[in-house]
């Protein structure tokens, strides 16, 4: 069930279910994420979190369920044109373009937004060009909420993994989206780093008034920081609640410790 | 109807070529994720050398060949096939390193380049009389169609290499080859040595391609620079293709398709008078784009 | 390069000493940059007058060859699609304009612009088909694509004059080789100047992020379908042009002048220059078109090489050698190795930038706002 008081949900997954050759990879997977709210998605390797982020996001296509955004159902949408409804991901993968430098990828990133049509920017008219910079501006905004000012002239070839997964995130942002999808935001970072970044995920959503999934392996701080955790399993739902009740939830501790656990953390 | 059993036959010669090389390009794919656009000139260049040991040498002129030095030009043109296809891996495709199916494409294409142009300036820009091992023919029962024993030649030498690929991939060394393509890191844990059984693969694709040149010379009676990819990389590869990338079997299959395929289009050409320039390449074509738009994993390939 | 280990305070440090010279660079005075440029454009505009008229139709080639990397590089180096059949396209607008000449009779600027829109037409059908096949199959089909267009398409008679090949006069204004030389260098200029501008716009950059991962740019919202069509279409319409002014080199060409080896040539000439950058893949295509007659030249005037039969018929084996050695060692290409020299011209600071293979090229987001 998911959490008793949402009605308003801006994201929803409707008995998703999807299947590669023999596997099943996710089966009847059903969440809903309130305006506002910080959903944790816990799950051993290979329970099917990153497969729901990408029926969600639309690169893969469920057999079966729906997945409504805002109420409407985007089932059969382009990725694009859920990420133009106000959808952004991040990737397991870092996902930034390689040649271009860090404040490049985030004025590209705004591609959406990009009011200029293509023949006055081909000919650098006035207005184009002021666009130009308000464009650079909004990069550069980001970039300092992220704390990510220093890097801004740098390619992103030369970063270490760390710092190239908050550019990506610094970018997502830039795409002004009104959900947030983290796919394991704090790979290659230290425990102080990734409480930090936790932070900055609470002024997310009080700040910028985002509403946020976050997948993480990072288990104690996806319970501190959450209101709401899912947990999957094997490509379904094992357990949902509020983060205590999944804490102290001994099947869940199961999955993730073996046999014999009682408590996650 | 003779017509008919005429292109199959044909057909069938110039198909057991695109599966000689296509066997060359599936092994090499299979053994090293690498699509090698140079197998054609691995079998050109051993063709030449053939050539030289039969013809005593003589790069210039057009010296008649002495077919007592056949066997001895053979032997010497599938040695120069697997240490030219040792070499391509050991001086080109490892220094690469982990690049994309593209690039590697391109490089090999950057190969088969660099030998048709040194094959150019050494041989000259025209053909040379190259003979069949075996030659005359035999009438097909019942018709009035001549068979040539090289395409009988053909036939026998692609069944044997198949049947030799086939049992080797069952037996360990060649499980321990596939093992290295799937999962290189894991193979070296096991103690499989990677880099000498990938070497062997490129060798072992080299001597493949020195048979389908030396063959292939032998369909036209005649040898040129760069006859092996213009005339049959096309082909072999869209058979490989359309018999799945990873299938040796398929490559074979694929191959003798292309072969029927391209036969037959001349003939319906020619038949119904149709004004269509280059109707083989057409049919090659138009194969390829059905394969790669309908079923990209070929016939007897895994789905991707 | 920047260690994970190393105290993160440091990091910073280094990354505000680059953002200061990056700033530093852009705060210095225009003047030596514009001249250095000034200096450039000028050698390049007394080619024509300077060389050895047996030669001009070699600078004219040349110029041409520029065209068809900017082109290439559209395609290979922003978009990152596969293209091993390029020659297509140059044929394609060679015969295009050809016919418009002759058979109707169309002025010279005209018979380019038809050029240009069969160019489009063409890598639009080419483009279609990219859209369901991607990686080593859309490289196989373009292979069979270039084949395609020089056994059947170039043969077909009334179109192109099947063997005899297609006349294709020179304007009358442009028609001594001297001013012919100046009018495919001009149209360099113009086609450079296009491209610098496509990547100031959204569609430009658009284009240059599906190179990395296509997931990323959907994610962004980038209609991945319109712009990969895009990249096509642009890249067909250049190679079009290109195609013009080529079938009016030698006012005649056939299909024999479209083949594989010269679609594999211009490939090379885009990596050697170094995909992504448009300075360096114009040095790379001129290279490639002046190969031949260096060869022929140096052979005759120095015999340095060990073998002192080294004529122009070796140049594409230099070619493959260069490749490989970009592949393996070089992977920018020549623009890597200019990097410094790119980047201080793009008013950034004199100095490579050990991050990345593929230089900066300025405009668009490279320049100042």
């Amino acid at each position: 069930m998911p959490a008793p008081d949402v009605d308003d949900a801006v994201l929803e997954t409707d008995s998703v279910s999807i299947r590669f050759g023999g596997v099943q990879a996710l089966s009847d997977v059903s969440l809903k994420i309130g305006r506002g709210e910080i959903v944790g998605i816990l799950g051993p390797n290979g329970a099917g979190k990153t497969t729901l982020f990408n029926c969600v996001s639309g690169f893969y296509a469920p057999n079966r369920g729906r997945v409504r955004l805002f109420g409407e159902d985007v089932t059969d949408l382009k990725p694009e044109e859920r990420a133009q409804r106000g959808l952004g991901r991040t990737f397991q993968q870092v996902g930034l373009v390689r040649s271009f430098t860090v404040l490049e990828n985030l004025v590209v990133a705004q591609h959406a937004s990009v009011r200029s049509s293509g023949l006055a920017s081909i000919v650098g008219a006035p207005s184009a060009l002021r666009e130009e910079r308000l464009l650079r501006q909004r990069a550069d905004d980001v970039l300092e909420f992220m704390g990510l000012t220093a890097f801004r002239e740098r390619r992103i070839g030369g970063l270490p993994y760390g710092t190239l997964k908050m550019v990506e995130v610094a970018a997502v942002l830039a795409t002004d989206p009104s959900i947030l999808m983290l796919d394991e935001p704090l790979a290659g970072a230290s425990g102080e780093e990734g409480s930090a970044f936790c932070d900055r995920v609470e002024q997310m959503r009080s700040e910028l008034g985002l509403s946020i999934i976050l997948i993480e392996h990072h288990v104690p701080l996806v319970l501190r920081t959450s209101d709401y955790v899912y947990v999957l399993n094997f490509g379904a739902m094992l357990a949902q609640g509020l983060p205590d009740e999944v804490r102290d939830n001994a099947e869940v501790a199961e999955a993730y410790m073996g046999e014999g656990a009682s408590t996650l953390a | 109807m003779e017509t008919w059993i005429e292109v199959l036959v044909f057909g069938l010669q110039r198909g057991a070529i695109f599966g000689l090389v296509g066997l060359g390009l599936a092994l090499v794919y299979k053994a090293t994720r690498i699509l090698n656009f140079a197998q054609g000139e691995l079998g050109t260049v051993p063709a030449f050398t053939a050539l030289l040991v039969m013809t005593g040498f003589e790069t210039v002129g057009d010296k008649a060949v002495d077919r007592g030095m056949l066997i001895p030009a053979i032997v010497t043109a599938i040695a120069v096939g697997a240490v030219l296809g040792i070499l391509l891996y050991v001086v080109v495709i490892r220094p690469l390193g982990k690049v994309s199916p593209v690039t590697s494409l391109v490089a090999t294409a950057g190969v088969a380049l660099l030998l048709t142009t040194i094959e150019l300036n050494v041989f000259e820009a025209r053909a040379r009389r190259f003979p069949r091992p075996v030659n005359g023919g035999f009438d097909l029962p019942g018709t009035d169609i001549i068979v040539d024993w090289h395409t009988i030649v053909i036939l026998a030498v692609l069944a044997g290499v198949a049947l030799a690929l086939a049992a080797f991939f069952r037996s360990a060394p060649g499980v321990a080859l596939l093992a290295t393509a799937e999962d290189p890191f894991a193979a070296e844990l096991q103690g499989v040595p990677v880099e000498r059984m990938r070497a062997m693969a490129w060798g072992a694709a080299g001597a493949l391609g020195a048979l389908a040149g030396i063959l292939g010379a032998g369909v036209f009676e005649s040898l040129t620079p760069g006859l092996v990819t213009s005339t049959f990389m096309i082909p072999a590869f869209t058979g490989v293709v359309l018999g799945g990338i990873t299938s040796m079997v398929g490559a074979v299959v694929g191959g003798f398709a292309l072969g029927i395929v391209s036969q037959a289009a001349i003939q319906i050409v020619t038949t119904y008078e149709l004004d269509v320039p280059g109707p083989p390449q057409l049919a090659v074509l138009v194969v390829l784009l059905a394969v790669l738009l309908v079923r990209p994993q070929g016939l007897l390939g895994k789905s991707a | 390069m920047s260690d994970p280990d190393v105290d993160p305070t440091g990091l910073i440090h280094e990354e505000e000493v680059w953002v200061e010279e990056v700033h530093a660079a852009r705060r210095s005075s225009r003047l030596p940059r514009l001249l250095v440029l000034a200096l450039i454009a000028a050698v390049v505009l007394a080619i024509p007058q300077v060389v050895d008229v047996v030669y001009i139709n070699v600078v004219s080639r040349a110029a041409i060859y520029g065209i068809i990397a900017v082109s290439m590089n559209v395609l290979v180096g922003y978009a990152g699609q596969a293209s091993l059949g390029h020659a297509a396209f140059l044929g394609v607008g060679a015969f295009a304009s050809g016919y418009a000449l002759t058979d109707l009779g169309m002025p010279f600027g005209a018979a380019l612009v038809v050029a240009a829109l069969v160019g489009m037409a063409a890598a639009l059908v080419l483009g279609g088909v990219a859209l369901r096949v991607s990686g080593l199959y859309l490289a196989l089909v373009t292979i069979a694509f270039g084949l395609f267009a020089q056994e059947t398409l170039f043969n077909i008679r009334f179109l192109t004059g099947g063997g005899a090949g297609q006349t294709a006069p020179r304007p009358e204004l442009f028609s001594g080789p001297v001013a012919y030389a100046y009018l495919c260098i001009g149209v360099l200029g113009l086609v450079l100047l296009f491209d610098w501008r496509l990547t100031a716009t959204r569609a430009g950059r658009a284009i240059q992020a599906l190179r990395d991962d296509e997931r990323v740019a959907a994610s962004w919202g980038i209609d991945v379908t319109a712009h990969k069509l895009m990249a096509f279409i642009i890249s067909g319409g250049i190679a079009g042009i290109a195609g013009g002014l080529f079938a009016s080199i030698e006012q005649i060409v056939s299909k024999e002048d479209f083949g594989l080896s010269l679609s594999i040539t211009f490939l090379l000439m885009t990596v050697v220059g170094g995909a992504g950058n448009r300075w360096g893949v114009v040095q790379g295509g001129v290279l490639f078109a002046v190969l031949p007659t260096l060869l022929d030249r140096t052979h005759e005037n120095f015999h340095v090489f060990p073998f002192t039969e080294l004529t122009a018929t070796w140049e594409p084996a230099i070619g493959a050698i260069l490749l490989l050695l970009t592949l393996t060692m070089f992977p920018g290409g020549i623009a890597q190795q200019q990097g410094a020299l790119l980047s201080w011209l793009g008013g950034g600071p004199f100095k490579r930038d050990p991050d990345a293979h593929t230089p900066a090229q300025g405009g668009g987001m490279g320049a100042r706002p």
